[in-house]
């Protein structure tokens, strides 16, 4: 029994990482109806970004968070109005496919920088485990849980009470009204992308905090984060949160037992069959919007 | 508008053409002239920015140095060397079609596949072309049934076969068991790369384990590119493991360790990585805290024994590389696919061959058999090839991390021969 | 567009694929070009035909799947990779002949697409996408742990045999490939000339109305996936039998990229912009090897030879710029000059 807690448990902390990294892919489409692979690569560059102002330029932390989010920031800009702009009013898989471009050259990009190393950080957050009730947790791991929770909580507070946050509801719901409205609809598009890839690049810090920064983040990270936000629903924020918990739980779990079973690698298998499950039952996710087509 | 329309087309179908250049190239490929100098070559088909960079890029950089020392000096006999490296990240198709384009180049004489899969791969091509194979650690290819080689061709292996590493491993966890005081035997896990060079050392080294007697769990495999690892590291706790053997080419072990520090666990479970496994430069650097106290499976100096050789040091000299930029990985290289080569050309040399002579892959494989005087001494264990023995090395000495710093443990020790314990088909 | 003064007299011609002159020649000219390589080219080039060859074919049945039909497919590689299985089982355990084993490693792959490309039928653009590249993680894990694949070691084929004369050398192999490419060409140009293949485009530009018009849409969505991982099959098994190895590495997810990739530059939904897009890309791929190296001597700050990843970012790069520009690929360019000079000085169309 205290095995299956203990799985659940690591589940639960690693579903944290998740979530934060699906928070990004569904900003984005929630504002564009956009699908952004790209957003894995951002998040792996914003670990990197990190690393260069903390470590090789030696800034006090606060300074090199500051510094990496408006390199994020910068990062996340280009991309939104040199590759997706002139996309506006293709078909979206025109625009999904672009995505996924942005990220192989950013990947190759991230290697190059690499060249198969890896970098790290001196830690700046706790680190130790701690063992209540058998069960052992890491710390970094449990900071991360809670460095999500935070997020999500100041973005919920985003969404709900200030103006922005309306104007990217109204956007998200409906373009056309909300440029009739006098929303601007092409801003609010490059905003979400700056916030999208700010949140993508805090995410990289707490992944690279659990795990390094080497050049195959990008890749793994990416789909796990897209699982999640395919679970929770595509255009739902808490859904981000509940979808990466579930898959962090789902993963852990399966691979706890199975992998003697199997002799290893069941927790990427399992996010893929996780995900099949969820494109066939229910597309829409759990607490998205759910499309009726009867065909 | 017209106009611009055809323009476009037409720029477009000329940037094609253009494309088509290499094609032209291919075409025009002739085979290096050797010119006045005599080069013999090495195409090694390495990784520089895939999952085994950190090796490959270090042991390259190591072999290409030696050979630009010994090149200084006037080669041999004025019979110099050079090394061929490309970029395959690792990936198979990337390797045959850069071995196809360099195959027609005569002055290749060995060709090092660096990454398993790929040598299964390219050992027909190689061998159809008369050239020698040269690879890291399987030991299907030490095989020797009946006086014949299981799998017949030529080739040498440089380093000790992964297998036969992990029966020394199996031998010093027995002896630092009993060394601790404790009794019966200790339990072993085995946390390695889902693929043939992961799967390898268990080819044999179960056997042995079995044979020795110390009980060896369930292993486990995570995908090249997994970087968590919290739940196979806690079943493996959870199973009551003494000692984990980490594998993988850093920095893969050194996320493994370091997710098994952040649990705790380092403390209690002895950690073991093999030759590719937490470099000074990258495991070491990145968690100084997570590897300490762990355990190293080398089959060449590391460290400041590296460093301080003489011979390294002779190199660090020459090449005005400072002592601090001079990584285990550049003496692995030295020690190793360098080492190997240029003493074979030297006994070669030695044994009267001419250039053309020395071409021959047969001839390089007994001239290598007879390189044992030509070689340093130090770098690595003592060399052992020979016609019946595909092996140039097969003793490791143990290296543990103490305060920042690879400090050895043992000396030179042999590798019980576990190749011979599994059938391979 | 046809150019001046081309007319047809019965419904054969009107049909008829290759309808002028010049076009005759230029086939025939290409056909003996692609047969007379093998003489002429170095090893080099000969293996740069042969796999381009494969690709080829395997991103045709992508292209009926994904252009056609507009089931987005990003598994291709994965189906490859069971139509290499097969083979490679059938003739080193049932010692059946490599030309019996092709087809069936067809038959196999399709019905395999036939399993993953069920999801189909209710999900459909992105969610699709993600299914198949789902399925194709799943097609390889499965690879990776069976005992009868070898595991992670692979298996080795043995090379095609026509009575003693082994098929083992580049050069004999390579005629092998190029004929096979030819052929599923053909048959590949004559599939979307059918009632399939007009039930495909019916589908790819609006399935609720293909379906209102009569059409029924899951019996040909699962026939695009057949033949999409038919010829995916074929191609995979030629390539086992030419490289006599295959591991689980040999298929990957970035491979299905770049196929759609090739799709995407090529040209979606044209059997010419297959072409286009395989050789092209090819080409560049090794363009950007065969420059690498000059690059890191040039700018040493760049490291040892960084051809791999340089060439995804160039390939990245490469898809960026033709889906601003140009996201009807290649092939609308070719039409475009076609049409020029055609018509010219009328080419304002």
């Amino acid at each position: 029994m205290s095995e299956l807690l203990q799985y659940m448990i690591t589940g639960l902390m690693i579903g944290g990482l998740y979530a934060l990294v699906a928070v990004p892919i569904v900003l984005v489409f929630k504002a564009t109806e956009v699908v952004s692979i790209a957003h894995g690569a951002v998040l792996a560059f914003g670990a990197l970004f990190f690393w260069f102002f903390f470590v090789a330029l030696g800034l006090p932390v606060w300074l090199a968070i500051l510094l990496m989010l408006a390199g994020a920031g910068l990062l996340g800009l280009i991309i939104e109005r040199f590759t997706l702009r002139p996309l506006i009013g293709q078909p979206l898989f025109s625009a999904f496919f672009m995505t996924v471009a942005i990220y192989m050259i950013l990947d190759g990009i991230f290697a190059l920088i690499l060249k198969g190393g890896a970098v790290a950080w001196p830690a700046f957050l706790p680190t130790g485990h701690v063992y209540p009730a058998g069960v052992r947790i890491s710390l970094s791991l449990l900071t991360t849980f809670g460095i999500s929770l935070l997020l999500f909580g100041i973005l919920m507070v985003f969404f709900r009470y200030t103006r922005m946050g309306l104007a990217m509801r109204a956007t998200a719901e409906d373009h056309q009204l909300s440029q009739s409205v006098g929303i601007s609809v092409q801003s609010i598009f490059l905003l979400v992308w700056i916030i999208s890839a700010m949140v993508a690049a805090v995410a990289g810090i707490a992944t690279g905090n659990v795990m390094g920064v080497s050049y195959y983040l990008p890749f793994f990270i990416m789909l796990k984060g897209l699982v999640a936000a395919l679970f929770g629903g595509l255009d739902s924020i808490p859904g981000a949160l509940v979808g990466g918990l579930t898959l962090g739980v789902f993963e852990s779990v399966a691979a706890g037992y199975l992998d003697p079973l199997v002799g290893g690698s069941i927790r990427e298998v399992a996010a893929f069959v996780f995900l099949l499950f969820i494109l066939i039952g229910r597309p829409s996710g759990v607490f998205g919007l759910a499309r009726i087509e009867r065909v | 508008m017209r106009k611009g329309k055809l323009l476009v087309s037409v720029v477009s179908i000329l940037v094609l053409s253009l494309v088509a250049l290499p094609l032209v190239f291919g075409c025009a490929e002739k085979p290096a002239v050797p010119g006045k100098e005599k080069y013999v070559s090495l195409l090694s088909l390495s990784d520089y920015s895939g999952p085994i960079a950190t090796i490959t890029s270090g042991g390259d950089m190591g072999a290409t140095i030696y050979m630009e020392y010994v090149n200084a000096q006037g080669g041999f006999d004025g019979i110099k060397m050079k090394w061929i490296g490309v970029d395959t990240r690792y990936d198979t198709a990337r390797g045959i079609s850069a071995y196809r384009r360099y195959r027609t180049d005569p002055t290749i004489l060995v060709v090092i596949p660096q990454g398993t899969p790929m040598v299964e791969a390219l050992w027909p091509l190689i061998q159809a072309d008369g050239k020698v194979l040269s690879l890291p650690g399987t030991g299907k290819y030490a095989v020797r049934t009946n006086g014949d080689w299981l799998v017949p061709g030529k080739a040498y292996i440089y380093a000790p076969p992964y297998q036969d590493m992990f029966g020394a491993i199996v031998d010093w966890v027995v002896k630092d068991w009993l060394a601790k005081g404790k009794s019966g035997m200790p339990v072993l896990g085995y946390y390695n790369w889902d693929n043939e060079y992961g799967h390898e050392s268990l080819l044999g080294g179960k056997e042995y384990a079995e044979k020795v007697g110390i009980k060896l769990l369930p292993p486990e495999f995570f995908p090249v590119g997994a970087v968590e690892h919290t739940v196979p590291l806690t079943r493996l706790a959870e199973a009551g493991a003494n000692y984990i053997f980490a594998g993988g080419v850093d920095p893969t072990p050194a996320v493994t360790i370091k997710s098994a520090f952040d649990l705790g666990l380092t403390k209690k479970i002895q950690f073991i990585v093999d030759y590719w496994g937490l470099f000074d430069h990258v495991g070491g650097k990145l968690y100084p805290d997570a590897v300490e106290g762990a355990v190293i499976t080398s089959c060449y100096l590391r460290g400041d024994e590296g460093r301080d050789n003489p011979w390294c040091k002779k190199l660090r000299d020459f090449k005005g590389i400072p002592s601090s930029e001079w990584t285990d990985c550049i003496t692995a290289g030295v020690g190793t696919t360098g080492m190997h080569f240029a003493s074979g050309i030297e006994a070669a040399v030695k044994m009267g061959m001419s250039y053309e002579k020395i071409l021959v892959g047969d001839n390089f494989l007994k001239a290598l058999s007879k390189s044992r005087d030509y070689r340093e001494e130090g770098v690595t264990g003592p060399f052992v090839f020979s016609e019946t023995n595909r092996r140039t090395l097969d003793s490791v000495r143990f290296y543990q991390y103490k305060n920042g710093k690879e400090v050895p443990i043992t000396d030179w020790m042999p590798c019980p021969d576990t190749v011979s314990l599994h059938s391979f088909r | 567009m046809l150019p001046c003064g081309t007319f047809s007299k019965d419904y054969g011609e009107d049909s008829a694929v290759i309808r002028t002159r010049l076009q005759w020649v230029i086939t025939i000219t290409a056909l003996v070009f692609l047969f007379t390589i093998p003489l002429w080219g170095n090893d080099y080039i000969i293996g740069l035909v042969s796999y381009t060859c494969i690709l080829i074919i395997a991103v045709l049945g992508l292209q009926i799947t994904t252009g056609y039909c507009g089931q987005v497919s990003l598994g291709h590689a994965g189906f490859m990779a069971v139509g290499a299985y097969t083979s490679a089982l059938l003739t080193i355990k049932l010692g059946l002949s490599f030309w019996l084993a092709l087809p069936m490693a067809g038959i196999t792959a399709g019905l395999s697409g036939f399993v993953f490309g069920a999801p189909a039928l209710r999900i459909k653009g992105f969610y699709l996408a993600l299914a198949t590249m789902a399925a194709h993680y799943v097609i390889i894990f499965i690879l990776m742990r069976l005992e009868i694949t070898g595991k992670t070691a692979g298996l080795h084929p043995p090379p095609p045999e026509i009575g003693n004369f082994a098929l083992n050398t580049n050069v004999r192999m390579s005629y092998v490939i190029i004929s096979v490419m030819v052929l599923m060409t053909f048959l590949a140009k004559n599939l979307v000339r059918t009632k399939a293949g007009r039930a495909f485009v019916a589908i790819r530009d609006n399935d609720l109305a293909a379906k209102v018009m009569g059409i029924n849409i899951y019996y040909y969505k699962l026939l695009a996936f057949f033949i999409g991982c038919f010829f995916a099959g074929i191609a995979g098994s030629l390539l086992g039998h030419w490289w006599l190895v295959i591991t689980p590495e040999m298929f990957t997810i970035p491979q299905s990229l770049i196929f759609i990739g090739m799709l995407i530059i090529g040209g979606m939904g044209s059997i010419s912009g297959v072409f286009f897009g395989v050789i092209s890309l090819r080409l560049l791929e090794e363009a950007v090897t065969l420059f690498a190296p000059l690059l890191s001597a040039a700018i040493p700050a760049v490291g040892m030879d960084i051809a791999a990843p340089l060439a995804g970012v160039t390939f990245g790069l490469v898809i960026v710029l033709f889906l601003i520009f140009e996201p009807r690929g290649l092939v609308h360019r070719w039409q475009i000059f076609k049409v020029a000079y055609r018509f010219h000085p009328f080419s304002y169309v």
